[in-house]
């Protein structure tokens, strides 16, 4: 619910700060899950999202079902049906806001750390995420590695696989963002 | 422990501490699931709590209890809030621990939050929580206050709380630290962050330094600052590397200086803290858990909550020393350590070195000798000396290189057993008793040999196992034939069996931190002298008797290496701590005698297969006795309440569970009971509940005590103190109201039975009253007068009649006599007497006596009436009345309706006859006492 107020919100009222809304123009995600039997990867270009700059908050959208590049076409599957239960939480969500009080507009590399709440599977988890904002003429790219603890998520593993899949799934997010244009 | 051992981590590829905790991993069910542990405390009785991802656990050091709860949310913050448990749970709701282990759902009343628990924090009775984006809450009495960023806080997600003097709280936000102090009734906030000198302004962890003004505050990436109460100041401490272990998760501060701290990355760092705020760091890597809290135990047993469980963490009583393979620790033959806490040891024929405080724990080879080591002892310029197996005494020179000992003929070529060093001698046992040299001093690089003790010179022994000095410079002997025998200043001491040493094999010497001489005899275990007896230390708690080396550290532990294990002795505690093999991976002890080595601070190391166990001077406050509680009593197995302390008469079949909390040897732990009021003795059990079946009334206390090894001494306890209630059928009032109530059954029947005597008594007197009177009337002379008149006047005129007269006379006085004693006559028996007596009265009184007998035949056969009744009536009708030929004088018997009546005309004559009334009375009263039929006299219509 907050989400999407914040979402609307972000969106609906970009006139009274128009030139800090950022928003995504070109975004990846990729993951892999070095596991000690098999390495999966699968990467999604999809990746929606704006950054209010001046009042440092944030947030981005992903379609689960948008990934691809798995190892086979059933262990894309699976990652839908059995795992990430696309069909009922289709998205993952971070919304959140940015810690430091770096202008992040100014052109420069910054350091940044992104908080909020990362709502995958339908979980929403308290997350601080680091992440490398690099601003060139009123373009952001920003790059972030993080993990994603499987269960924190209650996405299941079963017992079958259990070797097969690593618990903790690397993520890799870049993204560039543009002023948003009326 | 019913969470199986997992796993053994050894850390050697992040090694940068020199002596490494062990770790063991704790699963918190039956089936190994991970479970995420997200807060951890402990309470006033010892129980850790623990809030997780599977709701609330309570621990007691063996197994993990799990509350029921109907909330189903993961657990995220815990707090003791006066011996209650609160737990806070990520959809901001508030529990509270029952004592049926349930959590029960506490209700806020005026704001409540809806966000995630992130913190707990009581003090007083005020429970502060702190949320995900909600301020923070206070609630007395269940009702909330809170405080968020338009009360002034700087942000609104709230990591933390700490106390600080004066009323003032500390919280953690994302947006620095703010000081939270309440002056005239208005909350002043004061914010600290970066501009002040906090290298983070996310700060997760504030946490009090004990016996500190400082506080420590723990960073999302920069690591730890301090926070000065005095001086409202942060403080950087000084540290030799830029922070690398990632996210601050928690702090567990031991002492003044040092703390543990662990981090998100899965980091346990071990923090010490100089006077000069300089921070120096020992990291040791859990890997694959993100530790989320850490507490500390009474006996000193750090617990982390991580990811995937509990991980158990030996830092504060045992460490290791690694030694990585090619060297097998587990075959050494003999060890020392010298005044630079450098571990000599030697492996077959080589001597090797290892500074034991650097980083790095390579050994060095030291030198090679031409036979294999057998001891080694370093004195106190750091020479060590070195025994060899045939091969006589060598000493490796300060300025390196290996130096044979020569000049001393009954040293060369002998087999050494041990060497050992009083102030300015040196002692050494071989195959022919011990040698006593001078050291090779500062005036004589000779040595000299003093003098020899042996069989003949009064050790009673040629074979010394151990010499040992002792902090009196005094030389111990553990010998082989005699005993233990002390010199000292050209004096043997011997002890026989009468001070208690029995045994004459005696392996090892040693003394601990009190003064105490402890040895270890063969297969006969321990024994410890406290200057005038030896004391068997035998079956409380030592393993295994067949000991090869005893060593005692700086604070009194004594360390016991025997076939099974370590045992380990807490002076503070009076108990032994075991440590049997495979517990932390420790999978075997050496058979070698007196193989230990101990450091300038005390610390004493033993050798195992990976390297060394290091069996560290143990905090004083550390306790590894166990606690106890009384659980639940239960009446035929249903719980009572808590504190239930009368039971009725037929709730006497009572049970209680108890349950020992430790966390040293819970494996070890006993208990003992007893029931004071029933049975006066103890009762060992290793049980965790009792039944009492069938308790009579009475008073009782229950006690149980908790121990290790059956040694109860100083044991703690827990009492229960109860009374059963007497059946109602013992207490007084019962019997009170029984014996009114029998007596008073008992008084009635008296009463009724008198009564009836007096009744039948009545109506004999009656009776005899009756045939008084009647008699009386009988022999009236004027009824004997008249009777007469009319014979003699009958005997003139008719003789005939005159005989019948005379018959009918005497049968009337025939049948008078005979019915006079009879309660009852037939009214046809009644009617005999009357018709003798009419005809006698008829004689007299021809046609002015009328009389009417109108009784049908079956009554007269059937009634029964009073004897001479009728006569009686006819008689007093006769001599009351008026009998002439005027006035004739009519008299009607009949029978109306089971009722016999008599009536006559009412002529009463003008003179009263004598006597008068006292027949009809008399018949009334008889009436009276024999039937309840009503008899009644009365003059009704001119006739009686």
């Amino acid at each position: 619910m907050r989400i999407c107020f914040l979402l609307v919100f972000i969106l609906l009222v970009p006139s009274l700060s128009r030139a800090q809304i950022y928003e995504v123009s070109a975004g990846s995600i990729s993951f892999n899950s070095n596991a000690p039997k098999e390495l999966i990867h699968a990467s999604s270009d999809k990746l929606k999202g704006y950054i209010d700059a001046g009042k440092r908050i944030f947030a981005f959208k992903l379609e689960i079902a948008s990934f691809n590049g798995f190892n086979s076409p059933l262990q894309r599957e699976h990652f839908n049906e059995n795992y990430m239960e696309s069909s009922v939480f289709p998205n993952a969500v971070y919304v959140g806001k940015i810690i430091e009080d770096a202008d992040i507009t100014k052109d420069g590399v910054y350091k940044v750390r992104a908080k909020g709440k990362l709502k995958i599977h339908g979980v929403e988890q308290e997350r601080i995420i680091n992440s490398v904002v690099e601003t060139k003429g009123g373009k952001i790219e920003i790059r972030s590695d993080f993990i994603v603890p499987l269960a924190e998520h209650s996405i299941k593993i079963p017992r079958i696989v259990y070797e097969k899949l690593a618990h903790d799934i690397n993520v890799t997010v870049s993204a560039t963002l543009m002023p948003k244009s009326r | 422990m019913r969470a199986s051992l997992l796993t053994f981590f050894l850390l050697l590829t992040t090694i940068v501490s020199a002596q490494i905790p062990f770790m063991q991993e704790a699963s918190l069910n039956e089936l190994n699931t991970p479970v995420k542990v997200n807060a951890m405390v402990t309470d006033s009785t010892g129980y850790h709590w623990l809030a997780t991802d599977a709701g609330l656990y309570r621990f007691n050091g063996r197994s993990f209890t799990l509350m029921h709860d109907s909330i189903g949310k993961p657990a995220t913050a815990v707090a003791v809030m006066k011996d209650e448990v609160y737990v806070g749970y990520n959809d901001g709701t508030i529990g509270k621990a029952d004592k049926n282990n349930t959590v029960v759902r506490v209700r806020l009343r005026n704001t409540a939050p809806s966000s995630s628990i992130t913190f707990m924090y009581s003090f007083g009775n005020i429970l502060w929580i702190c949320t995900e984006g909600e301020g923070i809450l206070a609630v007395i009495n269940h009702i909330g206050v809170r405080f968020t960023s338009s009360s002034g806080l700087s942000d609104n997600f709230i990591y933390t709380l700490a106390l600080l003097p004066g009323n003032k709280l500390l919280a953690g936000t994302d947006k620095g630290i703010n000081e939270l102090s309440v002056d005239k009734g208005k909350l002043r906030v004061r914010n600290y962050t970066m501009t002040q000198g906090l290298p983070d302004n996310i700060v997760r962890v504030i946490q009090p330094i004990p016996g500190s003004p400082l506080y420590w505050c723990g960073m999302q990436q920069a690591g730890l600052a301090l926070f000065d109460s005095r001086t409202s100041k942060i403080i950087q401490p000084q540290m030799t590397e830029p922070w690398k272990w990632g996210q601050v998760n928690c702090v567990l501060p031991i002492d003044e200086q040092r703390s543990w701290v662990a981090t998100e990355e899965g980091y346990l760092l071990e923090c010490r803290l100089d006077n000069n705020n300089h921070l120096s760091i020992a990291s040791f890597e859990v890997p694959g858990k993100r530790i989320k809290a850490l507490v500390i135990s009474r006996s000193g047993v750090i617990r982390a909550a991580t990811n995937t469980g509990v991980t158990v963490i030996s830092a504060e009583y045992m460490r290791y020393v690694a030694v990585p393979p090619p060297y097998r620790i587990g075959d050494i033959a003999a060890m020392t350590c010298d005044r630079h806490n450098t571990l000599w040891f030697a492996l077959g024929r080589k001597l090797y070195s290892m500074a034991i405080d650097s980083g790095l724990h390579t050994p060095r080879v030291a030198g090679e000798l031409p036979a294999n080591i057998t001891c080694l002892y370093a004195d106190n310029v750091n020479r060590v000396w070195i025994g060899t197996f045939g091969n006589g005494m060598w000493y490796h020179d300060i300025n390196g290189g290996l130096i044979a000992v020569a000049g001393i003929p009954p040293l060369e070529n002998e087999s050494v057993l041990d060497i050992t060093g009083t102030s300015d001698r040196l002692w050494v046992a071989g195959l022919n008793g011990v040698q006593e040299v001078f050291y090779p001093g500062t005036y004589t690089k000779k040595m000299d040999l003093l003098s020899q003790h042996n069989k003949n010179s009064g050790i009673g022994s040629d074979y010394i196992y151990q010499l040992y000095t002792d902090r009196k410079d005094r030389v111990w002997m553990a010998t082989d034939g005699a005993g233990v025998c002390m010199y000292n200043q050209g004096q043997y001491t011997k002890w026989d069996s009468a001070s208690g040493m029995t045994s004459k094999v005696v392996y090892s010497v040693t003394e601990d931190a009190f003064g105490n001489i402890w040895a270890a005899a063969l297969a006969d275990g321990l024994y410890r002298f406290d200057g005038e007896k030896w004391h068997s230390m035998r079956g409380i708690g030592v393993q295994d008797a067949n000991i090869s080396t005893i060593a005692s550290n700086a604070s009194g532990q004594v360390v016991v290496v025997n076939a099974k294990g370590f045992d380990v002795w807490y002076p503070q505690s009076d108990l032994f701590r075991n440590y049997p093999h495979k517990i932390f991976g420790i999978d075997s002890t050496s058979s070698v005698l007196k193989l230990s080595a101990r450091d300038t601070n005390g610390n004493v190391y033993i050798p195992f297969e990976d390297g060394f166990v290091v069996f560290k001077n143990v905090d004083q406050r550390y306790n590894i006795r166990p606690a106890v509680t009384i659980s639940s009593a239960s009446v035929f197995f249903k719980p009572v309440d808590a504190g239930t302390s009368r039971f009725g008469h037929d709730q006497n079949h009572i049970s209680f569970r108890f349950e020992g909390i430790n966390f040293a040897n819970p494996e070890r732990l006993h208990y003992r009971y007893k029931l004071e009021g029933y049975n006066d003795s103890w009762v060992v059990t290793s049980d965790e509940s009792v039944t009492f079946p069938q308790l009579p009334d009475g008073k009782y206390i229950f006690t149980v005590q908790a121990s290790l090894n059956n040694m109860f001494h100083r044991a703690s306890e827990a009492t229960y103190s109860f009374a059963v209630a007497k059946p109602f059928w013992k207490q007084a009032w019962f019997i009170i109201l029984t014996a009114f109530f029998i007596s008073g059954i008992a008084v009635t029947y008296v009463r009724l039975r008198e009564k009836n005597l007096r009744k039948v008594s009545s109506l004999q007197r009656e009776r005899m009253m009756f045939e008084y009177e009647h008699l009386k009337s009988q022999v009236n002379p004027h009824f004997l007068f008249n009777s007469l008149n009319t014979l003699t006047s009958l005997i003139e005129e008719d003789k005939q009649s005159a005989v019948d007269y005379t018959t009918h006379l005497s049968d009337l006085y025939r049948n008078m006599l005979s019915f006079r004693n009879k309660d009852l006559i037939s009214l046809q028996e009644e009617w005999e007497i009357l018709d003798n007596y009419l005809f006698i009265q008829k004689s007299r009184f021809g046609e002015a006596l009328r009389v009417r007998f109108d009784v049908p035949q079956h009554v007269k056969e059937n009634s029964k009436v009073v004897p001479l009744a009728l006569q009686l009536l006819v008689e007093n009708a006769i001599k009351h009345n008026i009998v002439s030929l005027s006035r004739p004088l009519d008299i009607i018997i009949e029978s109306i309706e089971n009722t016999l009546v008599v009536r006559n005309t009412y002529q009463p004559k003008l003179s009263k006859e004598k006597g008068a009334g006292l027949g009809l009375s008399n018949i009334k009263k008889r009436y009276a006492l024999l039937s309840k039929k009503h008899t009644s006299f009365g003059i009704r219509n001119n006739e009686v």
